[in-house]
């Protein structure tokens, strides 16, 4: 299991988000807490985001954890791969 | 009265219009949850072209008193189609506006801006200082919007004639909720179902990478289902029945079938072999959900046909 802080956990929830969406800058400019569709992540973009982070941290999102809100900012991605991983603060 | 979710983005449009001019829109959003689709061998869309909208136009005309006017219709050319919208422009009488169908792929303020055509429909004004104005309630957005835009994306429209307009007929209202309203399922469940086992079929058991392409348009036709909250929030104001049973379970209903799709979609982008009765699974719990408010919406109903009759007047 892996015990990645919060801080790397977002790192590569920006760069992954900036690959999928093909646009470099969100790396650098996406703010924590803003929506991630709102930066032009489309629902295909977002669930190859998904499968990167299940495949990243070796975790799975049950289905009925399969909604946009639970995926919504890079904050409360960040969450929920950190409650997933058992990861003390 | 209704506030801002996204249902179905032509009836948004004729219900910021209709509220404009102080009429109560939700009746209108009776029968929205089987709306139509379009389904073929290659998926499931919220829009096409052989899907007629002339049965809200009757509802808009029979619930409101508002007549609709075609000015042009899918026929010619970008510049013909643009020619046609500017002669019905001038031509256009003073009370009302013009709803028209758009490719999003040419409009700012769309995510879909120059990455996807989207068809989609707003409202479009001119201001009293001859500026051109957009309207888009469904994704609450307004805004200027010059020629070129309009004249690259536009597709279709109509004129929605606001002249004679009166608030919502109720007798109407209850004679077409009647008629939308049933217990048996959405035919959704079964299209979708039918569709995702044939595809799998095909790729011997397996999401295959295109299936989620195909039915990813089932999302959209999903927030239809926001309706049965609309409707259901119209009876039980007029009737002071509770209602936050149907607000949480069309919320359910709306997150389930998210879930489903992004589970899709999660399957398909993998490869992996599909779980064809899990997914059966959860389209029955939906179904047993969306019958459930079918059911607490009739009783809704049923209290607001009952409520005193003196209720049953029409505001003027």
């Amino acid at each position: 299991m892996s015990t990645a802080p919060i801080d790397d956990i977002k790192i590569f929830l920006r760069k992954s988000i900036a690959a999928v969406s093909k646009n470099d800058s969100l790396e650098h400019e996406l703010a924590d807490s803003a929506p991630i569709q709102d930066a032009g992540v489309d629902s295909v973009q977002l669930i190859n985001l998904v499968v990167q982070i299940e495949l990243r941290y070796d975790i799975v999102f049950d289905d009925d954890e399969m909604l946009l809100e639970n995926f919504e900012t890079v904050a409360i991605m960040a969450q929920h791969i950190v409650r997933k991983l058992g990861v003390a603060l | 009265m209704r506030q801002g979710d996204q249902t179905q983005c032509m009836l948004d449009c004729f219900a910021y219009l209709l509220e404009r001019k102080g009429c109560d829109s939700r009746p209108l959003y009776s029968g929205v949850w089987e709306s139509g689709y379009d389904i073929d061998e290659t998926g499931i869309y919220y829009f096409s072209r052989r899907l007629d909208p002339k049965g809200w136009y009757e509802r808009v005309q029979r619930l409101y008193n508002v007549s609709i006017v075609y000015w042009s219709i899918y026929k010619g050319g970008k510049e013909e189609r643009f020619d046609k919208f500017l002669a019905a422009l001038n031509e256009a009488p003073g009370d009302g506006a013009f709803v028209l169908s758009v490719d999003l792929f040419y409009f700012p303020h769309s995510q879909q801006y120059r990455s996807k055509h989207v068809p989609h429909l707003v409202i479009f004004e001119v201001l009293p200082d001859g500026s051109w104005h957009l309207t888009d309630p469904y994704f609450s957005w307004a805004g200027p919007v010059d020629s070129r835009t309009l004249r690259d994306g536009l597709v279709n429209g109509i004129w929605f004639d606001t002249g004679s307009i009166h608030d919502v007929d109720t007798a109407a209202a209850a004679e077409l909720f009647r008629r939308d309203i049933h217990l048996t399922p959405n035919p959704l469940i079964a299209d979708i179902e039918r569709f995702v086992y044939q595809a799998v079929g095909q790729s011997g058991g397996q999401a295959s990478s295109t299936l989620f392409d195909s039915i990813q348009q089932t999302g959209v036709i999903a927030k239809r289902f926001e309706g049965y909250h609309i409707v259901c929030r119209y009876f039980a104001e007029s009737s002071g029945e509770p209602m936050q049973t149907v607000a949480s379970e069309t919320a359910a209903l709306l997150k389930g079938w998210e879930s489903l799709l992004l589970t899709v979609a999660r399957s398909s982008m993998l490869n992996r072999t599909f779980d064809l009765p899990a997914f059966s699974a959860k389209l029955g719990t939906l179904n047993e959900l969306e019958l459930a408010i079918r059911r607490r919406l009739l009783h809704s109903f049923a209290a607001w046909e009952a409520r005193p009759q003196r209720a049953h007047s029409l505001r003027s």
